[in-house]
């Protein structure tokens, strides 16, 4: 079985793209729409990666990162977040709640790939 | 939604169409006699994304050809080979190419023979080089410090941020990634481990000193501790072969037990480099606040976020909004009149603010069309680099007001008409050398571009310090073509408007660059498609300056509007001349029952719109005692349209008529007035057709 990487994002257009990036790079995706479906999505599962947007309804992507960190199976897996601001103040904000590490929007397929392998 | 890899391909062509764009800017910007090395990794790198995301989306021959100019770059970049004019042009060749690639794969084609004659002749050129080329001796003087023959790399002290586990950090990838750009060594400090007692096991308190020889620019490197760099945790120093030693401070910090806060204390009291370089004199202060501001400018190049949008949905928003401020429009007339009698104020309140958001909302989805003037003026130093190269002139382009934003439709109308603008003004208006040497002005002459915006429009310029029109040689010609009858002067600045006229050339010679006679007419003719105008300013010996001044969106339209019968219309202002009241006996019948005005001794056609567009109605226009005519031009040609009523100057939102029930002959567009009713757009050049073609089935 491949690693399984979950991709969150309210956009799908943005969704589709990370995830036929990512399928044509082998790897296994779930997706969710938010937060909450996320948690959700995630509870149970055996992730290698998760990959977040910042601003959704019903739970951002912030959120979302000290959530699971608080579960045990998510303290130590790699998570990065989707944020449209290159600004040290979004970054830092990631980085306090616990994410591994960043992709700034917009973002080539090349872009995305680079910074999972650099996470992976 | 279409298929996903479809989307994906046309994100891939608008990416690798501006890293083309970007790339060519850079050559063109490149001082051969002192190359910036990061111009040389922005070249490079342009190339490499372009290869690999063409790779990803199926283009291999796109990927193919620019990995040979990636190739190319790669020992340019690192120092290793001198960047040379002649590589210059071949590059510049190659993104001409890569344009040519990109263009017909859009198409699904492959690349004509022509180019693809052209690209095997410029890769084989390349490869010799690549193969042939003499690399200079590390002691050669021109060489850059960074020679490749000793040891070049970075001594790295990195100490792992104390959160690096708990946020998943992937401390072993950072080395093996590190390896991948040359030869790493390590050396693991442990010093930083508290005590068993003390030590949380989630915590990390490990720090590396680290050696890698390596050819990569400190960029690659940093980018690889990304997620971990936080302020001083991470310095990177380049290996020299003198100092191949840690810093000063780390010695002291090991043997004189100096504690890293005290160095960096002091290490913090090291003044920044400008004002060192002030304090001694070596430079205005004004310098370095534009260097700083330079720099400032870079950075913020790279940190605008951008998301891609299809203009299709833009134009559905755009549209939408139009609407919506209609209807605003009409609730607040009619509550107007309501309130009138109630008087209620909450109510008078919130409308007073729908109308402000309703037209902030307007203005900024208005906004999101807009895209900076320097999309068109980028393609500029190129060409006035391969004309200067052509015409044996020495040239020099300015550009300002780049960050003035137009309606994007604007920038693809544009480009046509000021391409013609500028290769007249470099193959017309500048002199050759030796005329300029003679005259007392400086050998190269200079292009300027300029925009800015002025009372709700944009005004583009174009102007040039060569020979400036000839008003008499105008005049000459203008007799010639019996534009201007013989004994008469029209003023100068008349005279310099009759060059766009069609057919009118003054150039005495025909060259490549331009002057084949027609074009000025055209330039015009765009112009005014787009809802503007164009006004020339000319000084003989010194210059001309060609103006066009443009709406700020196409979705809006300055219009005169008319009454017409029961109906309202709308005359685009660009074509109207003018509008006056004349006498019965002005208008006068010629052959059987077309009529003209005599207006200033020349005769117009006269146009009654009730009758061509066949309104009924009461008032009779013919019948008025003082018939009112608006005067309007188009495609070179004139007439009289006789209307009922001027209503007033408006702005008007341009709704197709086509989208909403069919194309009309003589009717370009509608609009909803502020009362909700609809008004007619006129078509000027269609009007004119339509009575053409009445009068000849009246004869």
């Amino acid at each position: 079985m491949g690693k399984c990487i979950l991709t969150v994002d309210d956009s799908s257009t943005m969704r589709q793209m990370i995830v036929f990036t990512l399928k044509e790079a082998g790897f296994e995706i779930l997706e969710a729409g938010d937060g909450v479906e996320a948690l959700d999505r995630a509870k149970g599962q055996k992730l290698s990666l998760v990959i977040t947007d910042v601003n959704m309804p019903r739970m951002d992507g912030i959120t979302l990162v000290k959530e699971l960190r608080a579960l045990p199976e998510f303290r130590f897996t790699p998570i990065l977040v989707l944020t449209t601001e290159s600004g040290i103040d979004m970054k830092q904000k990631g980085k306090d709640a616990g994410a591994t590490g960043w992709i700034v929007k917009p973002f080539s397929p090349e872009k995305l790939l680079e910074v999972v392998n650099k996470v992976l | 939604m279409s298929d996903p890899m479809e989307q994906f391909r046309n994100a891939f062509f608008e990416e690798a169409t501006e890293l083309a764009d970007g790339m060519e800017a850079t050559l063109l910007a490149l001082d051969i006699s002192a190359v910036e090395t990061e111009d040389l990794h922005t070249i490079f790198r342009a190339a490499h994304s372009i290869k690999g995301n063409a790779g990803t989306f199926g283009f291999p021959a796109i990927a193919a050809f620019t990995h040979q100019l990636e190739s190319v770059m790669d020992p340019v970049r690192q120092g290793v080979r001198p960047m040379t004019s002649e590589l210059r042009e071949q590059l510049l060749q190659g993104v001409d190419l890569i344009r040519s690639h990109l263009h017909n794969a859009r198409q699904g084609e492959p690349l004509p023979p022509k180019d693809q004659q052209a690209q095997d002749l410029l890769v084989e050129r390349i490869r010799n080089q690549e193969f042939g080329a003499v690399v200079p001796t590390p002691s050669a003087p021109s060489m850059p410090a960074a020679s490749p023959s000793t040891a070049t790399g970075f001594s790295i002290r990195f100490d792992a941020p104390r959160d690096a586990f708990r946020r998943g950090v992937n401390l072993e990838r950072i080395f093996r990634d590190l390896g991948k750009l040359g030869s790493l060594q390590t050396w693991l400090d442990t010093s930083h481990l508290p005590g068993m007692g003390d030590l949380d096991p989630e915590d990390c308190h490990l720090a590396w000193d680290l050696r890698l020889e390596t050819a990569a620019c400190r960029t690659e490197v940093e980018e690889i501790f990304e997620f971990v760099a936080e302020g001083d945790n991470l310095r990177i120093a380049p290996l020299t072969p003198t100092d191949q030693v840690p810093p000063l401070g780390e010695i002291l910090e090991a043997v004189a037990g100096v504690s890293p806060a005290d160095v960096r204390e002091a290490l913090a009291q090291q003044k920044p480099l400008g004002e060192l370089l002030v304090e001694s004199g070596k430079v205005k202060p004004e310098a370095v606040s534009r260097a700083l501001d330079q720099q400032q400018k870079k950075r913020s190049q790279t940190d605008a976020a951008t998301l891609r949008v299809s203009t299709e949905k833009i134009d559905r928003l755009v549209n939408l909004v139009g609407e919506l401020v209609i209807t605003q429009a009409m609730l607040a007339q009619a509550a107007q009149q309501a309130l009138a009698s109630t008087g209620e104020e909450p109510l008078a309140s919130a409308l007073l603010q729908l109308d402000r958001q309703t037209r902030e909302l307007q203005e900024r989805v208005m906004g999101i069309r807009m895209v900076p003037v320097e999309m068109v003026f980028s393609r500029f130093p190129r060409m006035i680099h391969e004309l200067g190269k052509q015409l044996g002139k020495d040239l020099e382009l300015t550009l300002e007001g780049q960050a003035t934003e137009l309606d994007k439709t604007f920038i693809e109308m544009l480009v046509d008409p000021m391409t013609h603008l500028v290769r007249n003004a470099v193959d017309h208006g500048i002199e050759t050398r030796e005329e300029r040497a003679r005259t007392g002005k400086p050998v190269t002459g200079t292009i300027a571009l300029r925009a800015y915006s002025r009372g709700g429009h944009i005004h583009i310029e174009v102007r040039d310090d060569g020979r400036g029109l000839d008003p008499e040689r105008i005049l000459r010609k203008a007799v010639e073509r019996g534009l201007v009858p013989p004994e008469t002067r029209p003023s100068d600045e008349e005279l310099n408007l009759l060059i766009f006229e069609p057919g009118f050339s003054t150039a005495e010679q025909v060259s490549d660059v331009s002057g084949r006679g027609v074009g000025m007419d055209v330039v015009r003719q765009n112009i005014r498609t787009l809802g503007g105008r164009i006004e020339v300013d000319s000084q003989p010996g010194r210059g001309s300056t060609f103006r066009l001044i443009l709406p700020l969106t196409l979705a809006i339209l300055d219009g005169l509007t008319v009454r017409v019968a029961d109906e309202t219309f709308v005359f685009p202002l660009a074509s109207v001349l003018e509008s006056f009241q004349c006498l019965p006996d002005d208008v006068r019948t010629v052959k059987g029952d077309r009529e003209v005005i005599n207006l200033r001794g020349e005769f117009i056609p006269v146009i009654r719109l009730k009758r061509l567009l066949e309104l009924g109605g009461d008032s009779d226009e013919g019948a008025r005692a003082r018939p009112l005519l608006v005067l309007v031009e188009a495609e070179g040609r004139r007439a009289a349209m006789s209307v009922d009523e001027l209503l007033g100057q408006q702005q008007v939102v341009i709704k197709s008529l086509e989208t909403h029930y069919r194309r009309v002959e003589g009717i370009s567009g509608a609009t909803i007035l502020g009362d909700g009713r609809v008004a007619l757009i006129l078509d000027v050049p269609g009007i004119l057709r339509l009575e053409a073609g009445a009068a000849l089935a009246r004869a």
